[in-house]
């Protein structure tokens, strides 16, 4: 299995669409996953913030299974990712 | 002064007297407004064995600073007294109009003292404040006695009002403003303190009114035009589904309430209960608070059926999609509509109703009540129907069911034994609002150690530990981790001062989502509104100063590190399932983290150092503590 499955929440599914598979021959951070998807969609860029001292994503949240990955984590072939808006309510 | 009009109006309802005292300027600097201030006079008035439902209790409501000025989002106001559902300090912070048309009639706020004989509303104009009669009004909800008022006074009046539940001084009973624009004081009781005093409500007179004095009237202006469109940019795509829409992501990440907070995940109710589900069915338009440019509400209809609304009215937010939703397992939004539309016009606080219900049902379900106690009714998660039914009950507090649950799920579970408080979940009697404190630690620390009870908005630690640029004048760049306690009693601490400031500001907490508003430009725009020229350690001492006040009220009502803990289910239950793996949160660490920082002794009150650095020694020699 050479690919990883993105699964993206409203509203980043009405630019990228329900799922997103990347191929990868092998783990890459996290961080430069999103980078890659900023640099193809830049509308991406209003949601996904990467600063390079940042160690956690920035008003986004990206599932793997139950972890909250951070930046420096990584992600590879067989990864099946969520990356949700974080929406605040209260 | 600048920022106030320097009047606040002392209505003692039993005496039938009303004066117009200044607010000591001192107070003003040490205490900027809002929740603060009314804390400030609060303490001077209450000692440890004075009743919340007695007369010596007072009911404030105060603005702050903000209020009535260019500043965006200056609208709300914030009421104080102690609380019948905890015993200890109450506060509530409501939007609308209510808090701008108080501020233009020419005063900072109300202390209402007393208890009248008969019913009563207090009508409040620029020409002064005047008692009116109110018997024809007792009893009915609040949209019919919003009608009859505006039928007498205008329909330009603003009204904060109680229903039947604040009649009938039911613990959980809120205030209700703005009429079918319903904006709610929804916490800790205040309706109950209200219908104590025989007062139906205040009207306040509609018109141009008076401008709030202010330093630099030009500087503010040119800031905050500024202001406004950085929030507009910011929040703009936030507020077009608003708060509703974090039914779904909550859910996701293991935030949201399920079954009385004992499952893990619930993605179908969710998607059916989320913001999309209100924006494709029910909602009519946006709306927003007056003098807000974010406009993050929404009025919704329901036209027909059985969940049929009565017109258009205010849409349910999030705390109560989530916990008359995934918290009864309740998927239908209609309903759910018609549950808050039923809370509104009897006077209850969403939060606490909701979570009252869902602790019925499991009573129901493991046996603690029967048939017999609900009158044959068959309580159960899933059962809309039967959730409105309580409602009423609650209410209407005429039998020992709704009397019992009304009480809150704390003296509810005292009642029915059971090991029913295994599963009643509060923090000093006051229910948790629909924010998972094993997904959020910080959460977990404020709920525990937050003056009002389990009150998310103490800290709104869920959202710094999520969001987008938190907050980096307090040296967070980026979100915090949620579920670790390392530095969280600091990042805790830290955030609950800056929420007091907020309070004492009395301006919306939703602004700084996004960093739509931040701490530098409040600060900014408080010294141009006053004249005076604090830096971000001043300002944020203010909130510490504020902070600690309101705990030595409740040290002087007994609490003390015993009542600085989780419920039990918090406590031993791991959220797993579905993609979500929740631990329990480390109170232990952070807890021994938070009294030292906030320079506590180890029974978690204040030290004597903390309380001469904060000048509160006054309060200090009062409180007898």
């Amino acid at each position: 299995m050479t690919s990883l499955r993105v699964i993206w929440s409203p509203p980043l599914d009405k630019s990228m669409g329900k799922a997103t598979e990347v191929e990868l021959d092998q783990p890459v951070p996290l961080r430069d996953l999103l980078n890659s998807f900023r640099e193809d969609e830049p509308e991406l860029t209003q949601f996904i913030k990467l600063a390079p001292q940042d160690t956690r994503p920035r008003g986004i949240v990206v599932m793997r299974g139950s972890d909250m990955l951070e930046l420096a984590d990584q992600v590879g072939p067989g990864d099946r990712l969520e990356i949700l808006v974080a929406i605040q309510g209260g | 002064m600048n920022g106030y009009h320097d009047r606040i109006a002392w209505i003692d309802l039993g005496a039938g007297k009303i004066e117009i005292r200044p607010i000591d300027e001192g107070f003003a600097e040490a205490f900027i407004g809002g929740g603060n201030i009314g804390a400030a006079i609060l303490a001077g008035m209450v000692g440890p064995d004075t009743d919340p439902l007695g007369p010596e209790n007072p009911l404030i409501f105060m603005t702050g600073p903000f209020t009535a000025t260019t500043v965006p989002q200056g609208s709300r106001h914030e009421v104080i007294s102690l609380s019948p559902l905890t015993g200890v300090y109450g506060e509530s912070n409501c939007g609308g109009s209510f808090g701008l048309q108080l501020k233009r009639s020419g005063h900072d706020g109300l202390v209402i003292t007393g208890a009248s004989e008969n019913p009563v509303v207090i009508i409040v104009g620029s020409e002064g404040v005047r008692l009116s009669d109110a018997s024809g009004l007792w009893g009915l909800d609040y949209y019919q006695s919003d009608d009859l008022l505006k039928e007498e006074l205008g329909k330009g009046i603003v009204t904060a009002m109680i229903g039947p539940a604040g009649e009938n001084m039911v613990p959980v009973a809120c205030i209700c403003h703005d009429g079918r624009h319903t904006r709610v004081a929804g916490r800790t009781g205040m309706g109950a303190v209200m219908g104590s005093k025989k007062l139906k409500g205040i009207a306040v007179l509609g018109g141009r009114g008076l401008d709030t004095p202010l330093a630099d009237p030009e500087g503010l202006k040119k800031s905050t035009r500024a202001g406004t469109k950085g929030l507009q940019e910011r929040l703009g795509p936030w507020a077009e589904t608003g708060t509703p829409n974090a039914v779904q992501f909550f859910d996701r990440v293991g935030n949201l309430p399920i079954s009385n907070w004992r499952g893990a995940r619930a993605p179908e109710i969710a998607e059916k209960t989320t913001g999309a589900a209100i924006y494709g069915t029910i909602q009519v338009k946006r709306t927003g608070c007056k003098r807000c440019p974010v406009v993050c509400g929404r009025t919704v209809e329901v036209e027909d059926g059985p969940y049929a609304t009565d017109g258009v009215i205010e849409g349910p937010e999030y705390e109560t999609l989530a916990l008359f939703g995934t918290n009864l397992m309740v998927d239908d939004v209609k309903a759910i509509t018609k549950a808050n539309e039923m809370c509104n016009r009897l006077g209850l606080d969403t939060i606490s109703t909701g979570s009252i219900i869902a602790f019925a049902n499991e009573c129901y379900e493991k046996g603690v009540l029967t048939a017999d106690d609900t009158g044959g009714l068959e309580l159960g998660f899933g059962k809309p129907d039967v959730a409105i039914e309580l409602i009423k009950l609650i209410a209407a507090a005429d039998d020992k069911l709704g009397r019992a649950l009304g009480r809150g799920v704390r003296k509810a579970s005292e009642e029915f034994g059971g090991g029913s408080d295994q599963f009643a979940v509060q923090v000093k009697g006051l229910e948790l609002p629909a924010h998972d404190p094993r997904f959020s630690w910080g959460q977990a620390l404020s709920y525990a150690t937050g003056n009002r009870g389990a009150c998310h908005l103490t800290s709104l630690a869920g959202s710094y530990e999520t969001g987008e640029d938190p907050v980096p004048e307090l040296g967070y760049d980026e979100p915090h981790h949620g579920q670790s306690a390392g530095g969280k009693a600091e990042f805790t601490i830290k955030l609950q001062n800056l929420m007091n400031v907020l309070d004492s500001l009395v301006v919306c907490k939703f602004s700084m989502f996004r960093c739509g508003a931040t701490v530098s430009q409040f600060l900014e725009w408080y010294n141009l509104v006053t004249g005076r020229g604090i830096d971000l350690d001043e300002f944020m001492e203010i909130g510490e100063r504020g902070f600690t006040l309101k705990r030595m009220i409740n040290n002087r009502r007994g609490i003390t590190s015993k009542d600085d803990v989780l419920p039990p289910r918090m406590l031993t239950l791991d959220k797993v399932g579905e993609g979500v793996d929740l631990k329990v949160p480390d109170m232990k660490t952070m807890i021994a983290d938070y009294y030292r920082r906030r320079e506590w002794d180890t029974d978690g009150r204040p030290g004597s150092k903390s309380i001469r650095r904060l000048g509160l020694e006054r309060w200090e020699q009062s409180a007898g503590v």
